[in-house]
């Protein structure tokens, strides 16, 4: 009760900042929150059937060569009726008329009538936790030894290592301890597509083992980067789904209770563009022949629903006990109907499928798509959970062909690990129509509030939001508030807009949106007026103001590029800081009715340009916010390194990161970088980021932001560094590969730091 | 006979030589790795405009007082501060330190004159 006093307080001032009058609650639902008897899309294993629940280490499921097919499955786990009733045939696909958006979407329409200052109570998901939540097991949320195995450093996707040879006082001696350079870099200039790289390095088995951009994977030694064996899955090198060949690394699996002599005991795996996981030995490098065909799983076995384009597996899997599950990346923007969004867990040792998770209700998925899990994820083992970052559905900018709720779509959802059930899922943005994907692992934290511990989850996105609620439940920590949202200008045919999206309350919102970003003068200035007259060609209602057709289009901010990337949130658990890194970023979307667009269509690039979302009646265009040089047309700082104090909610400190660059010359550094990458944190008191424009990595104080230490590398560290101790001396290794949507700039260096050795 | 004013060969030369030393540097900037700015469009115009102040100062080396003088003299004087606001932003120091010599260099041309 006290936090929702103090937070109804502050919902009132924020929403005075942000313009927006709440209304007061009438109701006391979240509608966002959705227990399993609830979840429309909640789909059990596919061999619920044919394996009990708890089907996995223990129960081994039919093969992956003779899988069910997906939509036999999905009868088989058949949806809540109640939920069922609400979804039309999938005949009945046009555009729904407004009065018929209530019955549909009652995630929002709920909302839209009583939009309320307090959604914090979600009796669905205490429903969930006391019928879902699996046996709680005794294993520590943050690991007794420092890890760096998966994607996000733990499973908890802390990023944080509590090492302390490096620190605040010492990190400026910082040298460059070994570097490599793979070879498997294209500037795109010949054959072959761009490489781009965010891989971070995973620590185990006294190896470092990564995913390279031309699918293989390199396993060295630790200490020195001597190269111990390599990988290649001769992938075809082409950028199927993507603007790029790219790679975010590889998952490491080990044996509980290793077989002596027996291969396979420990065990790489590795996704491609293609498809194809890949599971070798992690002490050889060989295939492990027992996993699927021969080491070789053919994930695109079931991609059976708008099979548009195979499911690259790009982000490497998250290994949680004896479930390797994946999700995957598509085609953005392409296709009114793609593949719809799934995950997969399978056995690590033969591959075969144990479930599958799917985020669309089955009558929607045919034409519609997507909502798929394209990131990292995170899991809580003691609590049997994993938490998938659920993207937005398809076409990602216009929604008449999905007008009813998909509640699983732009989400948090919590899984349970073992028979991929959803036990509680919340959504971050009702029927997105913005690509705001939720794009990051989760980072999972206990947090003191007001006395008490709070099992809690941060969802950092692209919108600038951290939300922060209780991984066992859903419920908010903070109130989370449903506030009514622009509606549009009446221009988009068959669009029916939510009435209410969520915003926390705490902490605050990593961007202003309040209004439309000031111009920048000197770009201003310097293209004679050319971003003023942007300004006034742009639409803005303010934040998810719709697409449109009128004018230039409408202002984005922030935008699918900005806010809250890949990287996430790292957190020391215990100082009870999170750092996240922010970037403020303004484009505008424009939708062109199909034969408008046809005549105007142009080339696309990487976040931006034409895209023609085939199938829906309107094309699109996204485009950065720039004058005719190229520079930002709204105020600087482009970037931010921020710190929250995780016991009240509030910034302890923010400030620009790094240095914007372009064509070699560089802003200055009070103007900050957009960043794509993210943290790591160490308890020497020390943030370690790459992730700015100008390809450098720096360590930061964790007290007050201070810049202690940087480095210039071949192209920006896009991706998490890895910090780990190796025979008693404590690296921390960054992968330079660049992103072309910072800049053409990429490489294939690999760069380790360490303190001097001392005699 | 005639008499010219000649500039002293001091101004030029210093010009001549820490431009060529400019010169030299943005190459190394711009070819050797890890330099911040290698390969970059920017780095090249400072390979460009280093390059035109040496043969600036080449030819102040020679020219007599005039209007030549005059000119190349301006143009010199802009395209060092060109280059040293580029070399700022480029964080080319070592660049920036050798085009203020090219300006002392300028100035020196410009007071320094002899008789031939």
């Amino acid at each position: 009760m006290i936090l929702r006093s103090r937070s109804a307080l502050s919902a009132l001032a924020l929403a005075s900042a942000l313009g927006i009058t709440p209304v007061l609650a009438q109701t006391s639902t979240t509608p966002g929150t959705i227990s399993p008897a609830q979840a429309p899309s909640t789909q059990p294993a596919p061999e619920t059937d044919a394996a009990p629940a708890t089907a996995g280490e223990t129960q081994p499921t039919p093969s992956a060569e003779t899988p069910a097919p997906e939509a036999g499955a999905e009868s088989a786990a058949p949806l809540a009726p109640e939920a069922r009733s609400e979804q039309p045939p999938a005949t009945e696909q046009p555009a729904a008329p407004a009065s018929a958006q209530e019955d549909q979407q009652p995630a929002t329409a709920g909302a839209a009538q009583g939009a309320d200052t307090d959604t914090s109570p979600n009796a669905g998901a205490e429903g969930g936790e006391t019928s879902a939540l699996p046996e709680p097991k005794d294993i520590p949320l943050v690991p007794p030894e420092p890890t760096w195995n998966t994607f996000h450093g733990q499973l908890n996707a802390q990023k944080y290592s509590p090492l302390d040879q490096i620190n605040a006082d010492n990190v400026d001696e910082l040298t460059k301890a070994w570097e490599v350079h793979t070879g498997d870099v294209s500037d795109g200039s010949g054959d072959l597509p761009t490489s781009v790289w965010s891989a971070t390095p995973v620590f185990a088995n006294d190896t470092l083992y990564l995913g390279t951009p031309f699918y293989r994977v390199i396993a060295m030694d630790p200490g020195t980067g001597e190269i111990k064996w390599t990988f290649d899955s001769n992938s075809t090198l082409e950028a199927m789904t993507q603007p790029a060949l790219k790679n975010r690394g590889v998952a490491y699996w080990q044996a509980e209770n290793p077989v002596a002599g027996e291969p396979c005991q420990k065990i790489i795996y590795l996704g491609t563009m293609d498809a194809q996981l890949f599971a070798m030995d992690a002490d050889t490098g060989e295939l492990c022949k027992d996993f699927a065909d021969n080491g070789v799983l053919n994930v695109n076995q079931w991609n059976d629903v708008n099979s548009k384009y195979p499911l690259s597996l790009l982000q490497p899997p998250t290994v949680v006990g004896n479930h390797v599950i994946m999700g995957w990346a598509g085609k953005d923007w392409a296709y009114a109907e793609a593949p719809p969004g799934t995950v997969f867990s399978v056995d690590p040792q033969t591959g075969e499928r144990q479930w599958q998770f799917n985020a669309l209700p089955p009558e929607i998925a045919p034409r519609t798509g997507t909502a798929n899990v394209w990131t990292g994820m995170s899991a809580d083992e003691g609590l049997g959970l994993v938490y998938l970052p659920v993207s937005s559905p398809s076409p990602n900018y216009w929604g008449g062909n999905r007008t009813e709720s998909i509640p699983l779509a732009t989400s948090t959802t919590a899984l349970n690990v073992e028979t991929g059930e959803v036990v509680w899922s919340r959504q971050w943005v009702h029927h997105d129509i913005w690509d705001y994907d939720t794009n990051s692992a989760p980072t999972l934290m206990d947090i003191e509030v007001d006395g008490k511990t709070i099992p809690a989850l941060m969802q950092a996105t692209k919108m600038g939001f951290l939300f922060v609620v209780n991984r066992k439940t859903g419920e908010d920590v903070w109130p989370i508030e449903e506030r009514p949202v622009p509606q549009g200008d009446g221009t988009i045919e068959g669009e029916v807009y939510a009435k209410t999206q969520p915003f926390p309350t705490k902490p605050l919102p990593l961007l202003d949106q309040d209004e439309k970003p000031k111009i920048w003068g000197v770009a201003d200035a310097v293209s004679f007026g050319e971003c003023s007259r942007l300004w006034d060609n742009l639409s803005y209602d303010g934040m998810y103001s719709p697409p449109t057709t009128k004018g230039e289009g409408v202002l984005a901010y922030p935008d699918s590029a900005g806010g809250v990337q890949w990287g996430g949130v790292a957190y020391d658990p215990v100082s009870q800081t999170a750092i996240v890194n922010v970037s403020h970023v303004v484009q505008y979307i424009k939708l062109y009715p199909r034969d408008e667009y046809e005549q105007v269509a142009s080339g696309s690039g990487n976040e931006q340009g034409f895209a023609p979302q085939e199938g829906a009646p309107y094309g699109m265009r996204l485009l950065n916010a720039t004058n005719w040089l190229g520079m930002p047309c709204w105020e600087p700082p482009f970037g931010e390194l921020v710190a929250v104090d995780m016991k009240t909610g509030n910034f302890k400190w923010r400030r620009p990161i790094g240095a914007s660059q372009k064509w070699g010359f560089y802003m200055p550094e009070d103007m900050g970088s957009v960043t794509l990458g993210g943290p790591a944190v160490t308890a020497g008191g020390v943030i370690f980021i790459g992730a700015s424009m100008d390809s450098k990595v720096r360590a930061y104080s964790m007290a007050d932001g201070k810049e202690l230490w940087s480095d210039i590398v071949a192209a920006p560290a896009v991706a998490n560094p890895a910090v780990y101790e190796y025979k008693g001396r404590e690296y921390v290794v960054f992968v330079a590969g660049g992103n072309t949507i910072l800049k053409d700039q990429v490489s294939d260096q690999v760069v380790a730091y360490a303190l001097p050795e001392k005699d | 006979m005639s008499t010219f004013a000649r500039p002293q060969p001091a101004g030029p030369a210093i010009v001549a030589i820490a431009a060529a030393i400019g010169l030299a540097v943005a190459l190394y900037y711009y070819f050797m790795p890890l330099t911040g700015i290698t390969g970059a469009p920017g780095t090249l115009l400072v390979i460009v405009s280093s390059l035109l102040l040496l043969i600036d100062g080449v030819i102040l080396w020679f020219a007599p007082r005039g209007f030549l003088f005059g000119l190349l003299w301006v143009l010199g004087l802009l395209g060092a501060i060109g280059t040293l606001v580029a070399g700022w932003f480029l964080h080319a120091w070592w660049l920036m330190l050798a085009i203020a010599i090219v300006v002392i260099g300028l100035v020196v041309s410009l007071v320094l004159t002899r008789k031939s």
